[in-house]
């Protein structure tokens, strides 16, 4: 029996990873469809259906970040969780600027998609708010502040030492201070609230 | 900086398997919990799971033998 009417829409060119995560999100009585590029979703998709799309943000032929603003351009309302691998911070950060509403880093626990994919569908948010949020990065150093950029850069620990002079070991002490101040639970987490407040703040400053 | 890419490449598949393995594992639990998992659909999974685990093997061997 159908849980609901929503429908998680995959989109991933590598089948395996399609396959594994239809037989998930129908063992958890989702409708699922799954695609192997965003061109097919985009031809295949209507209105009328609810849910949200779990895509991989490295597609053949039109990219994720590409789907995303012809979703915006097409005005399709749908949620879109970006899934990217652990060195892809860049990307993840580009997607979430162009629209996505959230992204996992892989390897991810399924736990972790199936709240996060709930979460997407019920248009609630746990990650506290903006004023929340901006407290505590006001309560960061210019030093922290300066790491979380060069983390949004994509930029790995030994490169932040390299770029600021200082040794990885106080990245790492750096870091260890952020994710505590921000009360971030890992990486993906610190950047989503990171992001918020800023997305926050540029419309706030317009008009 | 052909051996990061390298190592990149191989945490990347690893990762994709895991992802794998543990989507079709959870799924099993559920149906189980439903009362809902099919003798034959487990047989194929446990295969699949087989291979994704194979090829997590391989690409480990390949990266114990990268050069730093």
């Amino acid at each position: 029996m159908v849980k609901n009417n929503h429908t998680i829409f995959i989109i991933d060119d590598e089948i395996n990873v399609c396959n594994a995560l239809s037989w998930l999100f129908k063992s958890v009585q989702f409708n699922v469809e799954t695609y192997e590029n965003a061109q097919l979703f985009l031809e295949k998709f209507t209105n009328e259906k609810q849910g949200c799309i779990i895509m991989d943000v490295r597609l053949p032929g039109m990219s994720g970040l590409e789907l995303l603003e012809q979703l915006k351009a097409q005005k399709i309302h749908i949620p879109v969780i970006i899934i990217t691998g652990y060195g892809d911070i860049q990307m993840a950060v580009r997607a979430m600027k162009a629209g996505a509403v959230d992204f996992i880093l892989k390897p991810f626990n399924d736990q972790c998609l199936l709240e996060t994919v709930q979460k997407c569908i019920n248009k609630t948010s746990n990650t506290g708010s903006i004023e929340l949020i901006q407290e505590r990065i006001n309560s960061l150093s210019d030093r922290e502040k300066q790491i979380i950029n060069l983390i949004l850069d994509g930029k790995l620990n030994k490169q932040i030492a390299y770029d600021l002079s200082i040794s990885i070991s106080t990245v790492e002490a750096h870091r260890a201070n952020i994710m505590h101040k921000m009360q971030a639970k890992n990486l993906a987490q610190l950047i989503k609230m990171y992001l918020q407040v800023q997305f926050n703040n540029e419309y706030s400053s317009i008009g | 900086m052909s051996s990061v890419n390298d190592l990149s490449s191989v945490v990347h598949e690893i990762a994709q398997s895991l992802l794998i393995v543990h989507a079709y594992v959870r799924g099993c639990i559920e149906r189980i919990k439903n009362n809902n998992l099919n003798l034959d659909e487990f047989k194929s999974l446990l295969t699949t799971i087989q291979e994704q685990i194979a090829v997590m093997f391989s690409k480990l061997q390949y990266f114990s033998q990268l050069e730093y």
